[in-house]
């Protein structure tokens, strides 16, 4: 019983496994499949999510199955718009927030020394000062747009990813291959892209995974608070005229209520991806729940202290 | 001849993995007899500590208890509940565990890791008093009570961890590896202390450890594990001097007569079987010297070859002896 | 002692770092956002506004450097500019308003959500399998899946405007004037219960998922086993033994979610309009209020770094190994 053969071994076949076995992470799959074939389908789906179709403020109807914004535009129809927008900047960001992070990360880990005691510093500091408030005194100064917003959103959460990174990377790096290359003499970056991040692709789409959810949360959050170009069409600029609106005191929920579960949905989908993957990728867990099914086959309930299951036939 | 303290008859213990179990430990039959130390040697998956905790049932998932007996002093240790079993543990089988860096708890004081042991079987009143009786029982003056583990050295360390073992006055310790960590000189020193508490006090041990010339010097009789099983069990002069299963055989010539450990077993060719997938018959056969087709086919079972001295090699049945 | 000085001071450097962040990123910014305001606002503000933004975007006549130094200067004496939006009040007097109501409100949530979420940890890793475990881990995922303030908004809706239960916004009622009476504080706690209650659900997945992995850890580990096998009640192996020792990297955690925590919860407010820094942060937004925003950026941060050095004495407290040195 040595090591974990588990975490390099193919990672896709990992992934595919963790999404037949456990339920949540069926569902969580499900769920963003559903959402992926909205975000590509979404202009044949619904209408200008633009126009002025009707009275503002109607509850859903027949007619508008959500209702009506403020202004009478189709609540529906700005939310399957608003789901490609969001699900594309998330993604981008999630992928770019993890490629930085993962940069400075491995450069840390690998070279150690000064270089690592610099960067630790940086990613330390940037974790420690809050991400709205920065994101928000930077967005402000520069012209609102997806660009501004997927700067801003690498900037607060490219540091998180290069903790995890530079950890894994000094772990690594003690490994006998990555010694004997070193001493076979390949170059660093050789070494960095062929010995060392192979063993980290698990880690690093789990890293993206994680880095989408909070790429989507924070987009929304900041364009809620007007952050974004609020003449487009997305789910947080859906939740900032919500809002403006007053929505909540006119009562007029379903401006605001489908949207939200739009994101949570979202999120909640790819977090329940991350958690069935990790389950399944530590051996201990693994071991743990077959242990705990074995018992129940055998009728016996998992107490504290080791059990004795005898076949006395 | 006195009743033995401890009596195992043919425990099995499975570990569960999702392709299905893996058995650790087969059909292990074994005795302890009141106030003597057996020793138990073997290579690392060999079984040995697996048996350890399945005595006292602190075995972490996955583990399974998959048949068999274990008799503590009339008491059938199998049948018993969370109850039975917390007063069962330390009262009267303590333990010793391998590394004490890990064994204690980091972040409460050492006084506290022995008062709370006291307390939990109903001795508290005098708790600190004792707890540091305990200390200065192996050495340690009593103000270290209000240390914590990383301000210990290792070999302070493990004495705290025999103190603990000996709070209660168990009439079994065992003693899981105990001075692995530890270089020779306070590994010596340690066994000596041992050896000391154990004449005043009377209590049994079982001594587990890969080091067959420490356990043959330290033990009264010797039981010899490989890949799951007991292969060879006798007294520790006689094991010593003829052993008769072709791995003592090995582990022993290829002790030096000074001081050695298991790397030295490298002499037998070959590495010990994964348990996913053990060979069949006898499970030494493909290292063996002597291997016959039968060794490939069926279990050797324990015979007894001489007074308390039995074996499980197929060379011993057939009346042959290399 | 040792550790503590040496937490103290990555603050300082991490606190020095967000004034440097603060001086420079007007003076980086493309494409010259000053004179576009300037131009917005001409005729519309004082002549000390203007001078106020200026001074603000860096384009007084002064070398950089010096700039700088000026600059750091009137931050330690806690001059952080003029408001613009409501010229011609201190950014630090427009702050010193909100702040209290800040503090309160995501202090309360994040203390309270992590109690209840790290007992709740606790309770699943003993009870592996059990239904605590098995769903309360997912529910909570799903709920704090959601952005705070979209939940805010659905309990304001719910709770406050349709069932009546709760008011509708604001720290206290209007016809209460703050004071130290039973009547006030009562108040205070009925409007705080909702966003506080909101951001408690968001977070308490967070909390309980870490606790209930470092649990699972810790109780795998030979200390745990060797509380067993010493026959110690379960409770308190698993208390003072596990729980004890898996609180660690989740007080790590702790101190890393507050920066988090405070951004969801500034949200909050603006859904409440609690009178806390989000509200002020949202109409400093609206009102290009350039000195109130990074005024706020940098009175937010500070107040971060200091809980996390708060985080850090706790977690000396709890870990012995940190206080070094043998006894």
């Amino acid at each position: 019983m040595s090591g974990s053969p588990q975490r390099g071994a193919n990672p896709l076949a990992m992934w595919l496994l963790a999404v037949r076995s456990d339920r949540r992470a069926t569902v969580g799959a499900f769920v963003l499949l559903l959402f992926g074939l909205l975000a590509c389908l979404g202009p044949w789906i619904a209408s200008d999510p633009d126009a002025l179709v009707g009275m503002p403020l109607q509850p859903p109807s027949l007619e508008h199955w959500l209702g009506t914004t403020g202004q009478g535009q189709d609540v529906f129809a700005q939310m399957v718009a608003g789901t490609r927008v969001s699900l594309v900047l998330g993604f981008s960001v999630g992928v770019v927030v993890v490629l930085v992070g993962a940069l400075i990360g491995v450069a840390a880990g690998y070279f150690g020394g000064r270089v690592d005691a610099m960067l630790s510093l940086l990613f330390n500091i940037f974790l420690v000062i809050p991400g709205l408030p920065l994101a928000i005194i930077i967005a402000a100064y520069l012209p609102s747009g997806p660009l501004t917003l997927a700067l801003v959103l690498i900037v607060t959460g490219w540091a998180w990813n290069a903790r995890v990174i530079r950890a894994q990377t000094l772990a690594q790096r003690q490994r006998d291959f990555v010694s004997a290359a070193i001493v076979a003499g390949e170059s660093h970056w050789r070494i960095i892209t062929r010995e060392i991040l192979p063993t980290m692709t698990s880690l690093i789409v789990a890293q993206v995974i994680g880095s989408t959810v909070y790429a989507i949360g924070a987009q929304v959050g900041l364009e809620f608070l007007g952050l974004g170009d609020v003449s487009k069409v997305t789910w947080g600029t859906n939740l900032y005229w919500a809002q403006n609106d007053s929505a909540l005191l006119t009562g007029a929920w379903w401006t605001f209520a489908p949207t939200g579960l739009c994101v949570a949905l979202v999120g909640f989908g790819l977090t329940m991806l991350n958690s069935a993957f990790d389950e399944i990728s530590n051996p201990r867990l693994q071991l743990e729940r077959a242990w705990r099914a074995h018992l129940q086959a055998c009728g016996h309930s998992p107490g504290r202290s080791t059990p004795v299951v005898i076949d006395r036939g | 001849m006195a009743e033995p303290l401890l009596s195992i008859r043919d425990l099995c213990v499975d570990y569960v993995t999702a392709d299905g179990p893996v058995r650790a430990l087969d059909r292990v039959s074994l005795d302890v007899m009141p106030g003597e130390t057996l020793g138990i040697a073997g290579e690392s998956g060999s079984g040995k500590s697996t048996l350890a905790q399945a005595l006292i049932r602190v075995l972490p998932p996955p583990a399974v208890i998959t048949g068999g007996s274990v008799v503590f002093d009339g008491l059938d240790v199998l049948a018993l509940d969370e109850q039975g079993l917390r007063d069962l543990r330390w009262k009267r089988i303590a333990m010793v565990f391998q590394s004490s860096m890990d064994a204690l708890n980091p972040v409460i004081t050492v006084g506290e890791q022995l008062t709370d042991t006291l307390s939990a079987h109903g001795a508290g009143q005098q708790g600190r008093e004792r707890a540091g009786e305990l200390l200065e029982l192996v050495g340690i003056p009593a103000e270290r009570l209000t240390a914590f583990a990383h301000q210990l050295s290792g070999g302070m360390r493990q004495r705290v961890g025999i103190a603990l073992a000996l709070a209660l006055e168990p009439s079994l310790v065992i003693l899981d590896e105990p001075t692995t960590a530890l270089d020779v000189i306070v590994e010596r020193d340690i066994l000596a202390e041992i050896r000391n508490l154990q004449r005043a006090r009377g209590f049994a041990a079982v001594f587990i450890t890969h080091d067959i010339g420490r356990m043959l010097q330290f033990s009264d009789r010797v039981a010899i594990f490989y890949a799951g099983r007991l292969v060879e069990v006798g007294p520790a002069r006689t094991l010593a001097d003829e052993p008769r299963h072709p791995y003592t055989r090995g582990l022993i010539n290829a002790f030096p007569s000074v001081h050695g450990d298991m790397r030295k077993a490298a002499s037998i060719p070959g590495s010990p079987p994964s348990l996913r997938t053990p060979p069949p018959g006898c499970r030494f056969h493909p290292r063996c010297p002597h291997a016959m087709e039968v060794c490939s086919q069926r279990q050797p079972e324990l015979v007894q070859i001489g007074p308390r001295h039995a074996a499980a090699c197929h060379l011993l049945i057939s009346g042959e002896s290399a | 002692m040792r550790y503590l000085l040496q937490r103290l001071g990555f603050y300082l450097i991490a606190g020095w770092a967000a004034l440097t962040l603060n001086f420079f990123l007007p003076r980086l910014m493309p494409g010259d956002p000053a004179t576009a305001l300037f131009a917005r606002f001409r005729g519309r503000l004082a002549p000390e506004a203007m001078a106020a933004l200026r001074e603000t975007f860096g384009l007084t006549e002064a070398p950089l450097l010096q700039q700088y130094f000026t600059y750091l200067s009137h931050v330690l004496r806690g001059d952080l500019g003029i408001s613009v939006a409501y010229f011609p009040t201190p950014v630090s007097e427009v702050i010193a308003t909100g702040m209290l109501w800040t503090v309160f409100l995501a202090g309360t949530a994040v203390v309270v959500s992590f109690a209840i979420g790290t007992l709740l940890g606790i309770v699943a890793a003993w009870r592996r399998g059990g239904w605590i475990d098995s769903w309360l881990p997912s529910t909570l995922v799903f709920l704090g899946a959601f952005p705070y303030f979209w939940l805010a908004m659905v309990a304001l809706y719910l709770l406050g405007f349709t069932l009546g239960w709760f008011p509708l916004g604001h720290a206290y009622g209007d016809d209460l004037t703050p004071a130290f009476t039973l009547e006030f504080m009562a108040d205070v706690f009925r409007h705080a219960a909702l966003p506080v209650g909101t951001v408690v659900i968001a977070t308490l997945g967070g909390w309980l998922l870490s606790m209930r992995n470092s649990m699972i850890t810790v109780l795998g580990s030979d200390f745990v086993n060797l509380a067993r096998a010493k026959g110690l009640a379960p409770a308190r192996v698993v208390l003072r033994y596990a729980a004890r020792n898996a609180l660690l990297p989740s007080i790590t955690g702790f101190g890393m979610a507050l920066g988090f925590v405070l951004g969801g919860s500034l949200l909050t407010e603006i859904v409440f309009s609690y009178p806390g820094q989000g509200y002020l942060l949202v109409q400093a937004v609206r009102n290009q209020d350039y000195p109130l925003m990074q005024g706020i950026f940098l009175v937010i941060t500070l107040a971060v770094l200091g809980s996390n050095w708060l985080v850090d004495v706790i977690y000396m407290w709890l870990d012995p190994r940190t206080r070094g040195g043998r006894s």
